[in-house]
């Protein structure tokens, strides 16, 4: 059947003009650029193929170390706050007391600067002087003492931890909602079923929290792939070259003049996330579908 | 009565225009603001900036940025057009080109007084085409040489090391002794990058010509055994514990504290150190020495007529006040000022008559090493290094973790090279 149509299809072309001018076209711009030899120091631009990508993909391996510490950061960052932030959801949707406390005391880091927390952790995670390892050395722990952010073991870990921190209540949050949308009746009804915690979880709480779930992976992968604050106050992509990632990468070759090798960094990030955008929503419109 | 006003209104705006100082009258409410990297500036700066705006009402928003973050973030913001009315490079005559593309974005300050007060010497790394662009107002000590403890080398029966050789086994003794031998940080990205290139002599002493070739792509830095030896030693003495354990986490806060109390030996630093140490340990009554680094065997003086110093951002909105800055910081009494009251320094390098405070143990290394021996450093003599300086620091902290080999090192400082003359448009590389 044909939906009934409330408004013309004109009323989106101002949208769409802005839309187009501000956004498609900067980026199909960029891309372009991305063929070029763009620098700071010469004010004429050649058009060079695929010189750019040949760089990025031959010389030594460090981008493509940066790419694949890219895609790491945006799958395992998101495990580590997805799946606590929904268990903190539901345990602050079963009307603990102060449950308002809670929640606003985990979402408190989400509104802190990134450069905030660069300074405080890099100061709690110090090897000699910080708070973590004298604790732990207190304790009678030493041999838990590390080199969190240098240490090449750790450092990977210690930024997961420290974005996690940063980012479980915003997650935790947007699961909230989700879960104050799920009707009690199905719980009351599991309940007289006799089930237990986890029946409950696989076969209510988590189908029922599927757009949630999209919300924040959506949000998720894209914030993965588009990291650049976190690292870049943490470790500066150190210890050596071990944590850059793309944007850090982007923001060095744009300090050293060499636009051209920036931009055609930025257009493979946009590849990803385009690719990505397209499967997600795709995986979305088949869960439309289906409901 | 109206004409007569008008004529009045006009006078009095024009008096207003034109009255008081060479440079026009400046409103009370204008800031100038000044980026600069954090191991650049002291509260001199802050002071002196005090006393600017006391004198003229000109405020100063001194922007200090970490040095690990400085300069990348100041290419940024001169890329995107956005620079401070201020900004610090540390420069040479190559990289016043490369970094800051002079003639597009810095006040031209040729016909300025103060120039004069600059060393003739460090006018070219400020100048470009004949024209000069930046300030700088900077000491003359020996640069970045070991700074050591001579109570306890005497006390172990060491002496400064002159070779390589002798350099491991006074370390072996310190670290024996359960003193930590160099306090070496690696957290702000540019200090163990000092080890290599402050012995750019020693590269030219073995291989004469070498910075000349280097300069026209006649050789590449990985074609210099030298310099692989070099990068092969700092990772030895790496691997040999004798940085400590931690010291990729060192970010060079704790050098005076812990030289004072005993808990390192040395560390690769300027003469200066001493008066921060006085100052903050009055009770330390270790002696202090200098002595030339000696990887790859290197006796060379490090000679660097360059340094950090200020440039104006052309499209800044306050120039005037600028004008106005620079030729209150280079009058003679605060020429003086800054030197009595900086922590570290114990001359500067200016033409001005101002008394200096120089150190007998400056001094004495200086007289020691002869004039033949003092050689101009790797990041002066040699193009498009300089500008990748805090990108070295990084493949040098891998080359420590184990990430890269010395060789990866310096390969990666060729790419960069080329990278860097190629858009340029270098003739050599072509």
């Amino acid at each position: 059947m044909k939906q009934e149509k409330v408004y013309p299809q004109y009323f989106t072309f101002v949208a769409l003009g802005l839309y187009i001018l501000l956004f498609i076209i900067p980026s199909v711009i960029g891309m372009y650029y991305s063929f070029t030899n763009w620098n700071r120091y010469s004010s004429e631009i050649k058009f060079i193929g695929l010189e750019n990508y040949r760089t990025i993909f031959s010389s030594g391996g460090n981008y493509i170390s940066y790419i694949y510490n890219t895609l790491k950061f945006t799958v395992i960052s998101n495990v580590v706050k997805i799946i606590p932030a929904l268990f903190l959801a539901i345990l602050l949707s079963e009307n603990l007391r102060g449950e308002n406390i809670h929640r606003a005391i985990l979402f408190f880091p989400a509104i802190l600067s990134y450069l905030v927390i660069g300074l405080i952790f890099r100061s709690i995670l110090h090897p000699q002087m910080g708070l973590i390892n004298n604790v732990l050395r207190v304790l009678g722990l030493d041999f838990m003492a590390k080199s969190w952010l240098v240490d090449p073991k750790w450092v990977w870990p210690s930024i997961y931890t420290v974005d996690a921190w940063r980012g479980v209540g915003y997650v935790m949050t947007i699961f909230i909602a989700g879960l104050h949308s799920i009707p009690k009746y199905y719980y009351e009804a599991a309940d007289i079923d006799g089930a237990g915690f986890f029946p409950k979880l696989i076969y209510i709480t988590i189908p029922m929290l599927k757009p949630a779930i999209t919300i924040n992976l959506v949000f998720g992968i894209t914030y993965g792939l588009r990291v650049f604050d976190i690292i870049f106050v943490l470790t500066n992509g150190g210890p050596g070259r071990m944590t850059e990632v793309i944007n850090t990468a982007v923001f060095k070759e744009f300090a050293l003049g060499t636009y051209g090798i920036g931009t055609a960094l930025s257009t493979i990030l946009f590849m990803f996330m385009g690719l990505i955008s397209i499967i997600l929503v795709r995986l979305m419109s088949r869960r439309e579908i289906g409901l | 009565m109206k004409r007569y006003l008008g004529i009045f209104l006009v006078v009095i705006l024009l008096l207003g225009l034109t009255g008081g100082n060479v440079y026009p009258q400046a409103k009370k409410d204008i800031t100038i603001t000044e980026m600069v990297s954090q191991g650049w500036t002291t509260n001199v700066d802050l002071e002196l900036a005090k006393k600017f705006t006391e004198e003229t009402g000109i405020k100063v928003d001194i922007q200090i940025v970490p040095a690990a973050q400085h300069h990348d973030l100041l290419k940024a913001k001169l890329n995107a057009g956005e620079a401070p009315d201020i900004f610090w490079i540390q420069t040479n005559p190559f990289a016043i080109r490369t970094e800051l593309d002079p003639e597009r974005n810095c006040v031209d300050f040729t016909n300025e007084k103060w120039v004069k007060v600059m060393n003739p010497l460090r006018i070219p790394s400020v100048s470009y085409n004949n024209k000069v662009y930046g300030l700088m107002l900077w000491h003359n000590s020996p640069e970045f040489t070991f700074f050591y403890n001579k109570t306890l080398f005497k006390k172990l029966g060491l002496r400064a090391p002159t070779t390589y050789r002798t350099f491991i086994n006074a370390c072996e003794k310190i670290l024996k002794s359960g003193v930590t031998p160099i306090y070496e940080f690696t957290s702000q990205g540019w200090h163990q990058v000092l080890a290599f290139a402050q012995i750019g002599g020693r590269y030219e002493e073995l291989h004469p010509g070498l910075y000349e070739k280097l300069n026209n792509n006649q050789i590449k830095f990985v074609e210099v055994p030298a310099m692989l030896q070099a990068l092969k030693q700092m990772k030895e003495i790496a691997d040999r514990g004798y940085y400590g354990k931690d010291f990729l986490a060192n970010d060079g806060t704790k050098a005076v504290e812990l030289l004072a109390t005993g808990k390192v030996a040395m560390t690769l630093a300027n003469p200066g150190l001493v008066k921060e140490i006085k100052k903050a340990h009055p009770e330390c009554t270790y002696e202090w020495g200098l002595f030339l680094i000696p990887i790859v065997d290197n006796q060379t003086y490090p000679f660097n007529p360059n340094g950090p110093a200020r440039f104006a951002y052309k499209m800044g909105k306050n120039i005037d006040a600028v004008k106005r800055y620079f030729e209150f910081l280079t009058r003679k009494e605060n020429l003086q000022y800054r030197l009595d009251n900086h922590p570290e320094w114990t001359n500067l390098d200016v033409t001005t008559k101002i008394q200096q405070h120089w150190l007998p143990m400056e001094k004495e290394l200086m007289a020691r090493i002869p004039k033949s021996k003092y050689k101009l450093v790797l990041q002066s003599g040699v193009k498009y290094f300089n500008e990748q300086w805090m990108e070295v620091g990084k493949d040098i902290e891998a080359m420590y973790i184990g990430a890269l080999t010395p060789e990866q090192v310096l390969k990666n400082i060729d790419e960069r090279r080329a990278k860097m003359a190629k858009a340029i448009g270098d003739p050599a590389w072509k």
